[in-house]
């Protein structure tokens, strides 16, 4: 005998709670249930033989409520980016560490000895023993450092043949000369063993290792699969009830024709664009416009495949096939822009392009002083080899990488979630801004905007409203709910047998008798109440975008609400920073042009499109592409094209599933001003990037001189292996610590905890 | 063919929002109605009475009415 507690959510009523446990009493082997509707627990006691804690809990779910074991605090699980593991990418991540291992073999045996003489080395290869042997097992390991990341070769030489160096090139121009040089030198330990004190091999290992290491990290934080093909493919159902001579049958979505007619039930979503013949229903568009309201529909409205019919039963004429239906077309815009955004140019290639000729020049001439000076040749391919060596910068390949990643985890903590190295970077260009008001620049939920009185006052109007509105789950009657004070609030029954007509409104009886409604226009017109007061009223909210309800009580109109959508507060703030970024920005609406005019003016925004719709919006990205790199941000699925075609789609995280699977970056709080701080982020990791490369570099470019023997003339040293390596540690340190400043990056008007 | 059950025991919006999804999984053709607390069925007595066992398990009392 078990004696648990669940917790059930979804109860809204006795009459579910008794639901409940009807349903988990009627199960064989349990003994004992009871729901408590307040403490939204169940008590069960139950035989375990017969009954499992899985049985219980789907019971619970078929039912319509969700259960789970009480158990301690539970965290809440962030969205989940999906990844797939790509077995190019896991492919990789053995060769880079493969090649590191092995630079950390070469590392402890050239580098330790100077720093800790006493770590111990086998004798065997103890390069002050036996140097023939020291130096073939160095040659042996680099060969394979190299082999793993021949890749740099073949990529490098092709590029500097084509005049066209990059960073492939710097690399294997420097880690080939190394080796090759090393190579030689090997050859000649037999009669100088003090030679084995010049090997470079550790210098070349090391470069190439580092480099993959790095260029590995880019990859990965490049790795950005999603989903939004499929979760939108879901929206489309695939089958649909067909009425015709034989009858009512469940056939395949995708085999109705044009003229077919469907049947949709509540809570259903409508198989394929077509128009009402019969019925009338609310019908939630939000995937095609965004819209959190469902829009009131009737004999001859148009319908849209993947949309959802609330309220009636629907007769519906089938007016296109299912690919030419909105949604399909939706999924081939998203499908072509995602193949077609163009990678920036790395920043490390284009130095790479330039610092290569820089550095062979200046080994030919150093090398040419040298040989005209009266040097042997072994000086002279000393110096030239020297020369190439040490201009390779091995934290080159650590320079983007780590900012990055110091970068999205800045972004983290912000609730910035970036899902690529890319975006990272791309951000900090963005020249202009799209945004969808809706959702975006808007909370989405509609609220009580203004109360207008005809007969009456104020707080009846508010009270009779309130008890007509509050057993219904339509988004004007929440907005109504939440406007009114609690004083306000009567006795339960003040209004009775309250009623909800789909496509019109509420309706209700006083304790007199009163006959009350509450709805549309219709809704009040049919039942004989005269408007005409009502016009100014009326109109008013029309030209402003906003919906209203209208109240009567028997033959008088009492007064009406109207609801807007409102701004949010950071929404200003936004504006304001990006036009000081000198970034455009331009408002993006399915609203009629009024509406849309005046909420730009409010918000100081230049350019605006009203009207606008789910393709229409993927066009407008481009055409401001011209213009140079385009933010979207947007949160419906019909933002989806525009999301995924422009340089960097952003979705609020709050926004439907689709927007955040398309989107390169995600917001994850309600904080708009986080668009403003996503690009500021972006321009710091940038600079950061670019510090890091200098800071690479340096070191390398000191050493240029001493490698072509500037030293040696006041007499000094040539460059040596140990100088080498004092490079490649400095600049490895000095990238990492510059990078881990990204960190104590702070935003516009904001501290860091 | 159209089947109108009565459930007694169908109160409130939640309960119709219940049926609602309860229903639309199953790919059946209904319509709840709050006032008359009836679910209209479209189909044979196979899925009249996958309907009642649907109903049951969500909770609810239904019966034939015609």
């Amino acid at each position: 005998m078990k004696n648990e507690v669940y917790e059930i959510e979804g109860m809204t009523c006795a009459a579910c709670s008794s639901a409940v446990e009807r349903v988990i009493r009627k199960l064989n082997g349990v003994e004992n249930a009871q729901v408590n509707l307040i403490t939204k627990k169940l008590i069960i006691k139950y035989d375990d033989t017969k009954v499992t804690p899985e049985i219980i809990i789907s019971k619970v779910k078929r039912a319509g409520f969700q259960a789970k074991l009480e158990v301690f605090d539970q965290d809440k699980k962030p969205k989940e980016v999906h990844q797939k593991n790509s077995n190019d990418i896991k492919r990789r991540k053995q060769t880079v560490i493969a090649a590191v291992v092995f630079m950390a073999l070469m590392l402890y045996l050239t580098m330790l000895p100077m720093f800790f003489p006493s770590a111990p080395t086998p004798r065997l290869v103890d390069r002050k023993v036996y140097p023939v042997n020291h130096a073939i097992i160095q040659l042996l390991l680099t060969t394979y450092v190299l082999f793993l990341g021949r890749r740099f070769y073949t990529r490098g030489f092709h590029a500097l043949l084509k005049r066209n160096p990059n960073m492939d090139s710097l690399i294997a121009l420097g880690s080939g000369s190394a080796y090759l040089y090393s190579v030689v030198i090997t050859f000649l330990i037999v009669d100088y063993p003090h030679l084995v004190y010049q090997l470079y091999f550790e210098s070349a290992a090391v470069v190439v290792a580092l480099v993959m290491l790095g260029k590995y990290l880019e990859a990965k934080s490049n790795e950005k699969t999603t989903d939004s093909i499929r979760r939108l493919m879901e929206l489309a159902p695939e089958t649909a009830f067909l009425e015709d001579k034989q009858g009512l049958r469940e056939v395949p979505a995708e085999s109705l024709k044009i003229g077919d007619i469907i049947l949709v039930s509540p809570g259903m979503r409508i198989a394929a664009d077509g128009i009402i013949i019969k019925g009338h229903s609310a019908i939630d568009e939000s995937m095609l416009t965004g819209e959190s309201m469902p829009r009131e529909k009737g004999t001859g409205s148009q319908v849209y495949c993947g949309s959802v019919n609330t309220s009636g039963l629907l007769h519906i004429q089938v007016q296109k096939m299912r690919q030419d239906t909105i949604l399909s077309s939706i999924v081939r815009f998203v499908e072509e822009a995602q193949g077609k955004k163009a990678p920036i140019s790395k920043l490390a290639d284009q130095i790479s392009g330039v610092f290569v000729p820089i550095v062979i020049v200046i080994a030919l001439i150093s090398a040419a002083f040298w040989a005209f000076s009266g040097k042997s040749t072994a000086f002279v391919l000393q110096v030239f080899v020297s020369v190439m060596v040490i201009a390779c910068p091995c934290a080159m390949g650590l320079a983007t990488p780590t900012a990055i990643l110091v970068g999205t985890g800045v972004g983290a903590k912000h609730g910035i979630l970036v899902r690529s190295g890319e975006t990272l970077e791309k951000m900090g260009k963005v020249k202009t801004v799209l945004l969808d008001k809706t959702g975006t620049l808007t909370r989405g939920i509609p609220t009580v905007d203004t109360i207008w009185v005809n007969h009456g006052t104020e707080a009846d109007l508010l009270k009779i409203a309130y008890h007509l509105e509050q057993a219904s789950e339509h988004p004007l009657a929440k907005a109504v709910v939440r406007r009114t004070p609690s004083e306000l609030i009567g006795v339960d029954d003040y209004i009775v047998n309250v009623q909800e007509t789909p496509g019109r409104g509420m309706g209700g009886s006083g304790l007199k008798g009163e006959k009350y409604l509450l709805g549309n226009q219709n809704h009040l017109l049919e039942a004989g109440i005269d408007l005409s007061i009502a016009q100014t009223f009326l109109n008013d909210a029309s030209v402003q975008g906003h919906s209203i309800v209208l109240i009567s009580k028997d033959d008088t109109l009492l007064g009406g609400i109207s609801f807007s959508d409102p701004l949010r507060e950071e929404a200003f703030k936004l504006i304001g920073n990006l036009q000081q970024k000198n970034i455009k920005t331009v408002l993006l609406s399915g609203d009629r042009v009024e509406a849309v005019k005046t909420i730009a003016n409010k918000l100081g925004i230049s350019a605006y499109h009203s009207g606008v719709l789910p393709e229409d919006k993927a066009a407008i990205v481009e055409k401001y592409q011209t213009d140079g790199m385009v933010m979207m941000v947007g949160d419906g699925i019909n933002d989806a094209p525009a999301l995924a075609l422009a340089d960097v789609g952003c979705a609020v995280g709050s926004g439907t599933d689709i927007a955040i699977e398309t989107a390169d970056v995600v917001i994850m709080n309600s904080n708009m001003m986080n668009v403003a701080h996503a690009i500021q982020l972006s321009r710091a990791t940038i600079r950061n990037i670019k510090q890091n490369l200098a800071w690479a570099f340096i070191y390398n470019i000191i050493g240029i001189p001493v490698a072509a023997g500037v030293l040696y003339l006041f007499g000094g040293p040539l460059l040596n292996p140990m100088l080498g390596g004092l490079a490649m540690s400095l600049s490895s340190f000095s990238v990492i610590s510059n990078a881990l400043r990204l960190n104590k990056q702070k935003f516009d008007g904001e501290d860091l905890p | 063919m159209k089947t109108v059950l009565s459930v007694p025991d169908m109160h409130c919006d939640n309960c119709v929002a219940r049926i609602t999804k309860a229903f639309s999984k199953e790919s059946i053709l209904f319509l709840p109605n709050l006032t008359d607390k009836t679910v209209l069925v479209y189909g044979d007595e196979c899925i009249v009475q996958r309907a009642i066992d649907i109903l049951d398990d969500l909770g609810f009392d239904a019966t034939i009415i015609n």
